[in-house]
C-alpha cells in the first residue's frame, strides 16, 4: 500500500526524495520504496524519517 | 610474447579504471542501508540458487552427452559469470548498488572500453584456438566470456541510469 502520508509531508516540506534520503542517511531508491509501499522499514529508520519531516509516527505510519 | 602487450593494455585499463573510479571525496566510506543489505542478501541468495541449478544441468548433460561442443572447465566458468551477473543485475535493477550513483558512474567509459577490449580479444582468441581446440575450453573462451559480461553490466547500468534518470525528473 502507498504511504501517501509520507508523501504530502516530504512535499510539505519541499523536499526531493534525494534530500529526505540525504537527511535520513539512506538511499533515495529507499526513499522511493517506502512511499511506494514496497519496503517495511525498520522502526529506527521510520523514527529518522519522522524527526526530518517534525512529524509522529502516527502521522506518518499509522493506518487507521 | 605476443601476450605481453594485451596484458599491459589490460593494466593500464584497469589502472584507469581504479583512478576514475576515485572521487574527489574518495575517503568517504559508504554504507548500504537496511534496505539495500537486505536487497544484497536477496542478490547472493539468487546467485547461488542459479549456481546449485546450472550445475546441476551441465552436470546432467556430462552425463547423458560426451560429445558436447564445450568441456567441464568451460561450463563451470559459464556458471561462474552467470552467478557474478544474476547478482550483480539484481543489486543493478534494485537501487543497492553504489556504483551507480557514485563511483562506477565515472568509470563506465572505461569499463566499456575493457569490454570492447575483452570483445575483440575473445572472438579473435576463440577463432584462432577453437580449431585445434575443437571445442569450446576455458582456454579458448575466458577472454570472450569476461567481454560479455562487463558488455551486459554495462548495458544494465545505463539502462538503469536512465530510468532513474526519468524517476528523478
Amino acid at each position: 500500500m502507498k504511504n501517501l502520508k509520507l508523501k504530502s509531508a516530504r512535499a510539505a516540506k519541499d523536499l526531493t526524495q534525494q534530500q529526505l534520503a540525504d537527511i535520513v542517511g539512506v538511499s533515495r531508491q529507499t526513499i522511493n520504496a517506502i512511499e511506494k509501499g514496497d519496503y517495511n522499514p525498520s522502526i529506527s529508520l521510520c523514527i529518522r524519517i519522522c524527526k526530518a519531516l517534525d512529524k509522529t509516527l502516527n502521522d506518518l505510519f499509522w493506518e487507521k | 610474447m605476443n601476450l605481453l602487450l594485451p596484458i599491459i593494455v589490460l593494466f593500464v585499463l584497469i589502472l584507469l579504471i581504479a583512478v576514475s573510479a576515485k572521487d574527489k571525496n574518495g575517503n568517504k566510506k559508504q554504507e548500504y542501508d537496511e534496505r539495500q543489505k537486505m536487497i544484497l542478501n536477496e542478490a547472493w541468495r539468487r546467485a547461488g540458487l542459479t549456481g546449485i541449478v546450472l550445475n546441476l544441468v551441465f552436470a546432467m548433460a556430462f552425463a547423458w552427452s560426451s560429445s558436447l561442443p564445450f568441456d567441464a572447465s568451460f561450463a563451470f566458468t559459464v556458471v561462474c559469470y552467470i552467478c557474478c551477473l544474476v547478482y550483480a543485475l539484481y543489486s543493478i535493477f534494485h537501487g543497492a548498488y553504489f556504483g551507480i550513483h557514485n563511483r562506477w558512474k565515472r568509470s563506465i567509459p572505461a569499463i566499456s572500453i575493457l569490454a570492447v577490449f575483452e570483445l575483440i580479444a575473445g572472438i579473435i582468441q576463440i577463432k584462432r584456438d577453437y580449431v585445434q581446440d575443437d571445442r569450446l575450453t576455458l582456454m579458448n573462451s575466458s577472454t570472450l566470456m569476461i567481454g560479455i559480461t562487463f558488455t551486459i553490466i554495462v548495458i544494465c547500468v545505463l539502462i538503469e541510469e536512465v530510468r532513474e534518470r526519468k524517476e528523478n525528473g
